[in-house]
């Protein structure tokens, strides 16, 4: 486990991280330390999640706020619409706005959405075999319902009645149920 | 000597239910029009059985893919040690005042060890989560199938001793008046 080393870390992104600011400052725990707030960061701004999309408009219910499930109101792409539904507001970060240029601030956006998409889906994913699992044991559940009734059935009317009528021909007493029975009698 | 006259039941974990098949019938040895109601009562108690006999096999079931594919969570750096007078994992010492620089940046340190734990904890719940739904599931689709099995198996087998009933002179009318007795569908198999 001590050899664990995360792409983040190595490899070509190491050169931009370091000139860019230390991680440390990054972490800016808005929610816990109110006394200590950043002077870059004025009260009002709040973290809110990424909808690059939406103009200004950061509606205030997609602030992190006590409620788990965040629903969005506002207007947004369809092929998206979906995916504000159920983030969890711990989910987002409180970093320090940093400054990008275009380019890389593109390729941060395209991230984070293909990000927010693979989220998603993977949820819808987990959401299928969630259904799949409780239909299957409904069904189930149903059959082991008629099991029961079926064989209520065969053992109380079914046997008895055998048992008790004339048979037709001496031909059926030689026929064993796959139902494996220790029945009353046996005709020789 | 006790007659039991239960069903052979080969290909689901249910042999040691059998007795609950059988259980009406050593009870009521010589009814044979029940009211529909006392049927009802004891397809609802068998049921609830069977229904609590799965959830334990499930859960079984679930626990030992669980002990058999362990999950594991790696981590970047060593665990924190024990032994550390500021790791209090209480809310009071992220909350708000502190004196000092060098203060803070540990308390910030530490909080931010705290997350990255609590970070990990959550990771790992969630894969064991996922983990226990793809267990549950391939359980009931294995459950499902032997019971879909059984059923059809039950069916024919009944369809059959009906043929014969009907052979014998036995009005149509008395098998679907049984069948609608015991909250079975009317029509025949054939």
């Amino acid at each position: 486990m001590e050899n664990y080393s995360h792409k983040k870390f190595t490899g070509a992104l190491k050169r931009k991280r370091s000139q860019d600011e230390e991680s440390d400052d990054d972490v800016v725990f808005v929610m816990e330390q109110p006394g200590q707030r950043t002077p870059e960061q004025p009260q009002s701004k709040r973290p809110s999640f990424f909808r690059p999309w939406l103009d200004e408009s950061q509606p205030e219910e997609k602030q992190p706020q006590p409620p788990k499930k965040i629903a969005t109101t506002t207007s947004t792409p369809a092929s998206v619409r979906q995916m504000d539904a159920t983030y969890h507001p711990n989910m987002v970060r409180s970093h320090k706005r940093r400054q990008r240029s275009p380019q890389e601030q593109l390729r941060r956006d395209r991230n984070t959405l293909a990000s927010l998409r693979h989220r998603r889906s993977q949820q819808q994913q987990q959401q299928l075999i969630e259904q799949q699992y409780l239909s299957s044991r409904i069904q189930h559940e149903a059959n082991l319902e008629q099991q029961i009734r079926l064989s209520l059935y065969y053992v109380r009317f079914l046997q008895q009645t055998m048992a008790t009528m004339e048979p037709l021909a001496p031909t059926h007493h030689q026929q064993v149920p796959r139902f494996q029975t220790t029945t009353t009698t046996q005709h020789p | 000597m006790e007659r039991s006259h239960h069903l052979y039941l080969p290909k689901l974990s249910y042999a040691p239910m059998g007795h609950v098949y059988g259980a009406p019938y050593s009870e009521h040895p010589t009814t044979g029009h029940s009211k529909p109601e006392q049927i009802e009562e004891m397809v609802a108690q068998q049921l609830h059985h069977l229904k609590m006999h799965y959830a334990d096999e499930e859960q079984r079931y679930v626990d030992q893919m669980i002990l058999e594919n362990p999950i594991v969570v790696e981590r970047r750096v060593a665990p924190p040690p024990p032994a550390q007078p500021a790791s209090d994992p209480s809310p009071s010492t992220s909350s708000g005042h502190r004196g000092g620089v060098a203060r803070s940046s540990a308390d910030s340190k530490d909080a931010q060890r705290q997350r990255a734990e609590s970070c990990r904890k959550s990771r790992y719940n969630n894969k064991i989560k996922k983990a226990r739904l793809r267990f549950r599931h391939k359980f009931v689709s294995g459950q499902l199938q032997k019971s879909a099995e059984m059923l059809d198996t039950m069916r024919s087998v009944i369809a059959q001793a009906e043929r014969q009933l009907v052979e014998r002179g036995l009005p149509r009318s008395v098998l679907e008046q049984m069948r609608r007795s015991h909250g079975l569908d009317v029509a025949m198999q054939q």
